[in-house]
């Protein structure tokens, strides 16, 4: 199915604001919600200026790219440093590839040590179906956690939560929830006892 | 979770070479193990790539837009404030959810802004219910919205109709049950009168009246059409009257009562006091 692109974008646009906004104003305290809300809408002009200018990487982070140039514009703001052309990602760790990186490494050792108890396209099948139907804020913090390798601290700041601690036990719980589904599907898949 | 928390630390490479070690023994040894740390593997990475997927398909997408569009997915400006304004932050008027986001007064300068109004609150706070008070509506529910704006000002305009045609309605079973009321008093106060003075002559659709003056009504008309009696006339005119009265038939009631005191008037001044009656139920009733 071809992607709409105006579609595609809209709902990064909605799904990147809870985020955006309840991190940046736990940074800048004294920022006002309306300042945010327009900073928010600054960050994705600038990226898709970034990206007319080929500034950016392929395989770059979206999410950490857009916080950063988030913070960058309000850190100009606050200082009263007027907007500048571009805003540049200072740093790419590229940390979320890593992780499929190590991922795949420890596969491959699996297979060495034979240890590899299911490997086939219908168990990504089963899993694909799974996953789509992890409910919200698991499917955001298992992505942060997992993907973009954030400290806790930071994801408690994106979802809105108090603390650090109340994260990681969500976040077992969370990864708990998604595994047994997952092995219940491969077991009635036949794909594993 | 102590077996999520080891895969973390695993997957993470936080384990020491020795711990990975006796890591990998477990998994030879327990199966049990073994398939649930390969389910939480393929969980992870279907998850780390579902996400690589999402970056690529929004750096495409964002290549491939206007500039034009990008601003309507974005939706207008908000109007900004000084910063380092620490008031500006708490006061966003509690309107409905379509409003609220988009109203905001700046009472920093009041001098007589309610405490409770212009008390600041927690960041967290103002963003959580600030957040939940401007959801974001996705491009397709705009659409939509667009879409089903005629329909909504339809529904509206038929609600109103149906308020109007209840109301409608209220008033008038109010003013026909006032209107019954009425005669039932009316039928009550002289129906008793009528009857005494009946009382001994000979009336036969009189009986058939005590019973049910309803059934009395073709006989009485009849007696009262043909009476030539002024007493008659009187009895059978008054109670013919009475009986479409307490039937809430006011029209022929009316017709009655008129020609009652057509009939009656070349008898004054001997029955003035039964027209004058008359002419009092014929003044209640229209």
């Amino acid at each position: 199915m071809p992607i709409n692109f105006k579609d595609v974008t809209d709902q990064w646009y909605a799904k990147m604001r809870m985020p955006f906004m309840s991190s940046l104003t736990k940074r800048f305290p004294n920022l006002t919600l309306a300042d945010a809300e327009n900073i928010y809408q600054d960050t994705f002009l600038a990226i898709y200026e970034n990206l007319e200018a080929g500034r950016i990487k392929d395989g770059t982070s979206w999410y950490s790219y857009i916080m950063t140039i988030g913070y960058n514009i309000a850190c100009k703001s606050m200082r009263h440093a007027g907007i500048t052309d571009s805003y540049d990602i200072p740093v790419d760790t590229g940390e979320n590839n890593a992780t499929l990186d190590r991922i795949n490494s420890i596969e491959k050792r699996l297979q060495e040590e034979d240890l590899t108890i299911f490997d086939n396209p219908q168990a990504d099948a089963v899993l694909a179906e799974e996953l789509t139907r992890t409910p919200e804020p698991c499917a955001t913090i298992i992505r942060l956690f997992y993907y973009e390798r954030l400290p806790l601290a930071e994801i408690a700041d994106a979802i809105g939560f108090n603390s650090a601690r109340s994260v990681q036990s969500r976040r077992w719980q969370c990864v708990k929830n998604l595994i047994s589904p997952v092995k219940a599907a491969l077991q009635r898949a036949g794909i594993i006892d | 979770m102590k077996n999520i928390n080891l895969f973390d630390q695993y997957i993470f490479g936080e384990l020491s070479a020795e711990e990975e070690k006796d890591f990998i023994s477990r998994l030879k040894n327990d199966s049990e193990l073994a398939v649930e740390f390969q389910t939480y593997l393929s969980v992870v990475k279907g998850v780390c790539l579902e996400a690589q997927q999402d970056d690529i398909e929004f750096g495409v997408a964002m290549k491939n837009i206007s500039k034009e569009e990008l601003r309507e997915i974005m939706g207008p400006r908000l109007r900004t404030s000084p910063f380092n304004n620490e008031h500006d932050r708490a006061l966003w008027v509690p309107l409905d959810a379509s409003t609220k986001a988009d109203m905001h007064i700046d009472l920093s300068g009041w001098d007589d802004v309610p405490t409770e109004i212009a008390c600041e609150s927690s960041v967290a706070e103002d963003t959580t219910k600030y957040l939940a008070s401007k959801p974001v509506v996705s491009y397709a529910e705009k659409a939509a919205s667009k879409k089903t704006g005629l329909k909504s000002w339809i529904w509206q305009a038929a609600s109103i109709a149906a308020v109007v045609v209840i109301a409608f309605t209220v008033v008038l079973n109010f003013e026909k049950r006032s209107r019954e009321s009425v005669d039932n008093v009316i039928f009550n106060f002289y129906s008793n009168d009528i009857a005494m003075i009946s009382r001994g002559g000979d009336y036969p659709a009189i009986e058939t009246y005590s019973s049910d003056p309803a059934k009395a009504i073709p006989a009485l008309r009849k007696s009262f059409d043909s009476a030539d009696d002024p007493q008659e006339i009187a009895i059978y005119g008054q109670l013919l009257a009475l009986a479409y009265i307490k039937e809430h038939q006011r029209k022929e009631a009316q017709e009655v009562l008129e020609t009652l005191i057509n009939r009656l008037t070349p008898y004054s001044p001997d029955w003035d006091e039964t027209i004058s009656e008359c002419q009092t139920i014929l003044d209640a009733i229209k």
